[in-house]
């Protein structure tokens, strides 16, 4: 399985083409970082980060708060 | 008092409006950097100058800020405190702020100044840690949640000065 071949991981999939083509490079690099949200964060400027920074602190704030009563959890 | 949700934008902005000359360390600075991380208050080493002190003071009163603590009752950081090289760890209406007089082994702010790197965020100038220097600070401090996040932070300053990490 290509994806297994360049990722070392079996869980993550690329498509045989997309390998061929050399268009997925690896998702995780040797000691297990992410490293596609690491490109995806180097491509914002630093006004964008900031604003993905603030979308995942008001995601946990609402997360933590739980939801209204009858609400799934 | 309640915990106010992190507004770090606002802050930044906040601080700047009152000209409170600061570096950015910490998470925020990492992620102005590109690092995906996680982080819910904003760290700074501020100017220890009696002139930026009353700036910082003025900004800390219209943030309604004070000391994090476990009672209700409040107390707030007075110029002793913020001429002093230790951390004030606060919570202010826009979120946790942490004023912190020196890092690692007693770095200062004209100590970080040089090895920061500015960004234009709407039209203000924040002087940031530069990620480099991020790394090695949290490698000194060598604390359990900065051990945490530095293979990402090394992956993130490979893929800022060389090619895309692959």
């Amino acid at each position: 399985m290509a994806a297994q071949r360049r990722e070392g991981n079996p869980l993550v999939h690329v498509p045989d083409a997309a390998v061929a083509d050399g268009e997925f490079p690896p998702a995780y690099s040797p000691d297990g970082v992410d490293l596609t949200q690491i490109r995806a964060m180097l491509r914002l400027t630093p006004e964008q980060r900031l604003q993905v920074l603030q979308d995942m602190i008001d995601f946990v704030a609402e997360a933590a708060g739980g939801g209204e009563p009858g609400e799934n959890r | 008092m309640a915990a106010s949700r992190a507004r770090i934008g606002d802050l930044l902005r906040l601080l700047g409006r009152h000209g409170v000359e600061h570096v950015v360390v910490g998470g925020v600075a990492a992620v102005l950097q590109g690092a995906p991380i996680l982080t819910r208050d904003l760290d700074i080493v501020h100017s220890r100058s009696p002139e930026n002190i009353r700036r910082l003071l003025a900004a800390l009163s219209e943030l309604h800020a004070c000391y994090r603590t476990r009672t209700d009752r409040r107390f707030e950081p007075g110029e002793a405190e913020l001429a002093s090289p230790g951390h004030q760890l606060l919570s202010t209406d826009l979120g946790d702020l942490d004023l912190l007089g020196t890092v690692g082994e007693g770095r200062a702010f004209d100590d970080l100044l040089g090895r920061s790197v500015r960004f234009d965020l709407s039209g203000m100038t924040v002087h940031v840690l530069d990620l480099a220097a991020v790394i090695e600070l949290k490698e000194t401090l060598g604390r359990e949640k900065d051990l945490a996040v530095l293979p990402i932070l090394r992956h993130v300053l490979a893929g800022r000065d060389g090619p895309p990490p692959g």
